[in-house]
């Protein structure tokens, strides 16, 4: 029980910390310089670069994300039920850009083993299961409206960008499903 | 020097009363009553973790906790611990229950502690405080809030969110739940999935707003130097700021349509979609919505 207050103080430590640290020196437009140095010499190049390297530092940043974050917490999470692992997408097949398709790759192996309440599924109504799977399924039509979409206008940046937020959404989703089961181990003996 | 040593000691022993004398452990199980009252600081965190039922906390103007429910039938253990520094309440339950029996607790609490529960399907309802913080976590339990926290966090899978009150900080989740906010003001960030999200703000200084399939409505000022950002996938925003506010707009839908009382949208010149660019008078706001297949609403109130 001292460990958990402790937690607590430590948790609550971390949350008074600020959000945003302004750097002293913003590093990118010496880079973003550089990038278009580079793309002037270049035939066909253009300022589209300048949006994919970013494009490429967020995409290994949610890659990052996946895991750090969510792969070593999934490994002992026994999965209960039968058909939860949701196979996402045929997002794989679309001529994606490539940062946006290797963070497809590292999505798709993290969500693989992680689509389970684990033991908490024998605590939780049928009602609750029919909200959290029809929450489940907005995010896989939305996924698959965006998939489409992508598919008619690969490279479109506000298309990617949508993609990019609605992985991170997904990944938040299945984060509180393992929280869900933590909080279910712990609550039993 | 020696008067050092001598404030020393006295820490040294302050830290052993905290560590060993102040652990009062109680124990109940299935059944039983649970009736407790211990002495906290004012300020101090009162935690509380009970896996189905219901966790009510009301705040009161004395230094202690008072703990009362009824262990259901389920209940291995009700563990209630107390150190320097606040009030642990655990209801453990059997496991491989078919049916878990929910603990009802009901605790006075006050007015400036801060709060923590963590619930499985319990709801979780908080009134009256204004302490430094109140974390609410919940997975199908309903949260209901109404203080004045400096900070709060609620999050939930299916359960609706409630807040009213004022609060500068606060951050709230949900799945597919719903979410109602009144009151809060400067940093705001609040996201559901399929829930909708409603919102009556203060003036905001950092606002992120995310919905999937839900509607987004709010009703809100963005500061001077304020960042509103509103995202949408397949959800409406709907977005009423006073008739005053100045920033830069920026709203972007692809298959929806934007209809704002704050510059024209256009279609996009290089790809599907429509857009509003506009600047209204010389504030340094920042406001930002998007939505791929929804609809985009910007009203003067």
């Amino acid at each position: 029980m001292k460990k958990t207050v402790g937690e607590q103080e430590l948790l609550r430590r971390i949350g008074d910390l600020p959000r945003e640290i302004e750097p002293r020196n913003d590093p990118w437009p010496t880079i973003a310089a550089r990038i278009d140095r580079t793309a002037e010499r270049r035939p066909g190049s253009g300022g589209a670069r300048t949006w994919l390297w970013r494009a490429a530092a967020a995409s290994l940043f949610v890659a990052l994300a996946a895991g750090l974050l969510i792969g070593p917490r999934l490994g002992d999470l026994p999965t209960v039920t039968s058909g939860d692992t949701v196979a996402s997408s045929a997002a794989g097949d679309l001529r994606l850009p490539a940062t946006l398709a290797a963070n497809e790759a590292e999505y798709q192996a993290a969500f693989r083993e992680f689509i389970t309440v684990g033991r908490a599924r024998q605590g939780l109504s049928p009602q609750t299961i029919d909200r959290i799977e029809a929450g489940w399924a907005d995010l896989r039509d939305t996924e698959d409206a965006l998939t489409a979409a992508l598919a008619e206008s690969p490279g479109n940046a506000f298309l990617t960008a949508r993609m990019m937020e609605l992985r991170a959404r997904q990944l938040g989703f299945l984060q509180q499903l393992a929280a869900l089961d933590q909080d279910y181990r712990r609550l039993t003996t | 020097m020696t008067t050092h040593t001598s404030i020393s000691l006295q820490g040294s022993i302050r830290i052993l009363i905290s560590v060993f004398a102040l652990t009062l452990p109680f124990s109940a199980t299935a059944g039983e009553e649970i009736e407790e009252t211990l002495s906290i600081p004012e300020d101090g965190l009162v935690a509380v973790e009970n896996l189905a039922g219901s966790v009510e906390f009301v705040a009161w103007d004395r230094a202690e906790v008072q703990i009362r429910g009824e262990a259901g039938d389920t209940v291995e253990d009700v563990e209630i611990g107390s150190t320097a520094s606040g009030v642990t309440v655990r209801i453990i339950n059997r496991s491989g229950e078919r049916q878990i029996d929910g603990t009802d607790l009901y605790l006075r609490v006050p007015e400036a502690a801060s709060i923590e529960a963590e619930t499985v399907s319990a709801d979780i309802s908080v009134s009256g405080s204004h302490g430094k913080a109140i974390s609410l976590r919940t997975v199908s339990g309903d949260l209901q809030v109404d203080a004045s926290p400096q900070r709060i966090e609620l999050k939930s899978v299916s359960g609706d969110v409630e807040f009213e009150g004022s609060v500068p900080r606060s951050a709230i989740e949900t799945v597919s739940g719903e979410i109602v906010v009144v009151g809060a003001h400067d940093e705001i960030a609040a996201s559901t999935v399929s829930g909708d999200l409603s919102l009556e703000a203060g003036e905001v200084r950092r606002g992120r707003f995310e919905v999937v399939s839900g509607d987004l409505v709010m009703s809100l000022a963005v500061a001077e130097d304020g960042r509103l950002n509103c995202d949408s996938m397949s959800g409406d925003v709907r977005l009423s700021l006073p008739a005053g506010q100045q920033g830069n707009f920026v709203a972007q839908s692809l298959s929806g349509d934007i209809h704002s009382d704050f510059g024209k949208s256009s279609q996009v010149s290089n790809g599907p979609g429509v857009i509003l660019e506009h600047q209204e008078g010389q504030g340094g706001a920042k406001i930002r919505a998007e939505t791929f297949s929804g609809d985009v609403s910007i009203r003067r109130q």
